[in-house]
């Protein structure tokens, strides 16, 4: 993983990107307990003149650090890297508001609790469900936060599917 | 321990149960308390074990 965010900063200091931020069950892995995944998210804004052309600067950047193009992931040391432009206005604000935390002693970006939760309820597969669970289960999410994307991104009849939504008295 | 038919026959044997409910608490308490490198190389072992498993049913 190092191999990787170090690639990815390098890419953003060389200035092929303006900026990162990871996404996905890596990201909610650093609040929550680890969570299974065959990749790492990695989200750019959608605003990036480059991600809006093409993904390939970044991909050809990457492969000149190390990186192997396999399918839709770049391999840069043992982790397959998705680059994914911000789909919607939500990932948008998800990317801009990122917070900037340590991976050992490498800096990098990462979404918020309360941002994973609001993509992962608008993604609304079964284990999605489960993971804003699992956030509310340990404490992990600002309910007020949280329910203010669900009201701005129109959110509300998935919150259903959380089997404890309704069970913290200050959201 | 010996297990008595009831026990078998309802699959409730409130000494297992505790141990397992504890056994459980205790993990999910030291998953959580890892930090994020420590989750990452789960994740990371978890993925390779995976491969692993994939190629010997192949």
């Amino acid at each position: 993983m190092k191999k990787a965010l170090l690639a990815l900063n390098s890419i953003k200091k060389s200035g092929v990107i303006d900026d990162y931020a990871i996404g996905g069950a890596i990201a909610a892995s650093f609040y929550i307990e680890a969570i299974n995944t065959e990749d790492v998210d990695v989200f750019m804004s959608a605003s990036e003149n480059s991600i809006l052309l093409s993904l390939k600067p970044i991909y050809d950047a990457l492969e000149q650090l190390g990186g192997k193009v396999e399918k839709e992931y770049i391999v840069i040391g043992d982790w397959p890297i998705q680059i994914l432009p911000a789909y919607s206005p939500l990932v948008e604000e998800a990317v801009k508001q990122a917070v900037t935390v340590q991976y050992g002693n490498i800096e990098t970006r990462i979404f918020t609790a309360e941002h994973l939760c609001a993509i992962a309820l608008d993604t609304g597969r079964l284990k999605d469900f489960y993971r804003v669970a699992s956030f509310i289960e340990q404490g992990k999410v600002d309910r007020l936060v949280l329910n203010r994307l669900v009201k701005k991104y129109n959110l509300e009849n998935r919150t259903k599917n959380v089997l404890n939504w309704s069970s913290d008295e200050n959201q | 321990m010996k297990i008595s038919k009831a026990n078998k026959i309802g699959k409730i044997n409130p000494d297992r149960l505790e141990y397992v409910i504890k056994a459980k608490a205790n993990y999910r308490a030291d998953a959580r308390a890892k930090t994020w490198e420590e989750k990452v190389e789960s994740i990371a072992r978890m993925r390779r074990a995976a491969v692993v498993q994939k190629r010997h049913v192949a």
